[in-house]
């Protein structure tokens, strides 16, 4: 997973230029977050026991993650 | 009684799309959709054909935790993930999370985009949009970022 701004757009940059410092900040609290398919996997109640109850903790504490495990409204199951 | 070839047909996108959903990933879905229909195959003569496609979902979450237990993350994600106190979120992660003006597809746009860092592409892979409709989601988002944090536009 890359935060490669690269691949941002002029209206991107724009927008996000005075807020750098907070996006960065969020990338910090977040990078080891589990992958939003995990996410969907633990909220799908997939997974095996001991890995389900860790991810579901997680999702219980994090409010970053809980929002990923939801699927949005009129998008294709993926 | 309908034949396999009719059941494949019928059900065939509402089992992938659920085995992406439960995998996350397509090569992985797509074994699992197999084995589902291999298992449908199997036993076409002895299922109660009503109860599909139930019954295939069901294939494909068993098969999916199989998947999941063999995978070797197990015990690292155990430890990793467990649930540890979030400390303060700055005032961008707020709004993300509580603005009533985002929509929760806004808001999976930007943390995927902006906090994830993933490509236009990856988004739509992982949520089922187009890439057109991934740039359009993240446009009206960053244009009710600006206002909420009276950036400029230029």
């Amino acid at each position: 997973m890359s935060t490669n701004r690269d691949d941002w757009d002029r209206e991107e940059r724009q927008a996000l230029a005075d807020l750098e410092d907070q996006f960065d900040e969020m990338r910090q609290r977040h990078a080891g977050d589990p992958p939003i398919e995990l996410l969907r996997a633990a909220r799908a109640q997939v997974l095996p026991d001991d890995l389900q109850t860790s991810v579901s903790e997680h999702l219980a504490a994090s409010a970053m993650s809980r929002t990923l495990a939801r699927r949005p409204a009129g998008a294709s199951e993926a | 009684m309908a034949t396999f070839e009719e059941l494949y047909r019928q059900h065939v996108q509402a089992v992938f799309r659920f085995a992406l959903s439960v995998a996350g990933k397509r090569e992985v879905a797509e074994d699992l959709t197999s084995e589902a229909f291999l298992a449908l195959h199997r036993n076409l003569a002895a299922i109660d054909q009503s109860q599909l496609p139930g019954w295939l979902l069901t294939v494909v979450r068993n098969r999916a935790r199989d998947w999941w237990r063999r995978q070797m993350v197990e015990r690292r994600y155990a430890e990793q993930f467990a649930a540890a106190p979030e400390p303060e979120a700055p005032p961008v992660e707020r709004w993300l999370l509580d603005s009533t003006d985002l929509k929760q597809v806004h808001r999976v746009c930007l943390a995927l985009r902006y906090v994830q860092g993933m490509t236009r592409a990856e988004i739509a892979a992982r949520t089922g949009l187009t890439e057109m409709q991934v740039k359009g989601h993240l446009q009206y988002a960053l244009t009710l970022l600006r206002k909420a944090h009276g950036v400029e536009e230029t």
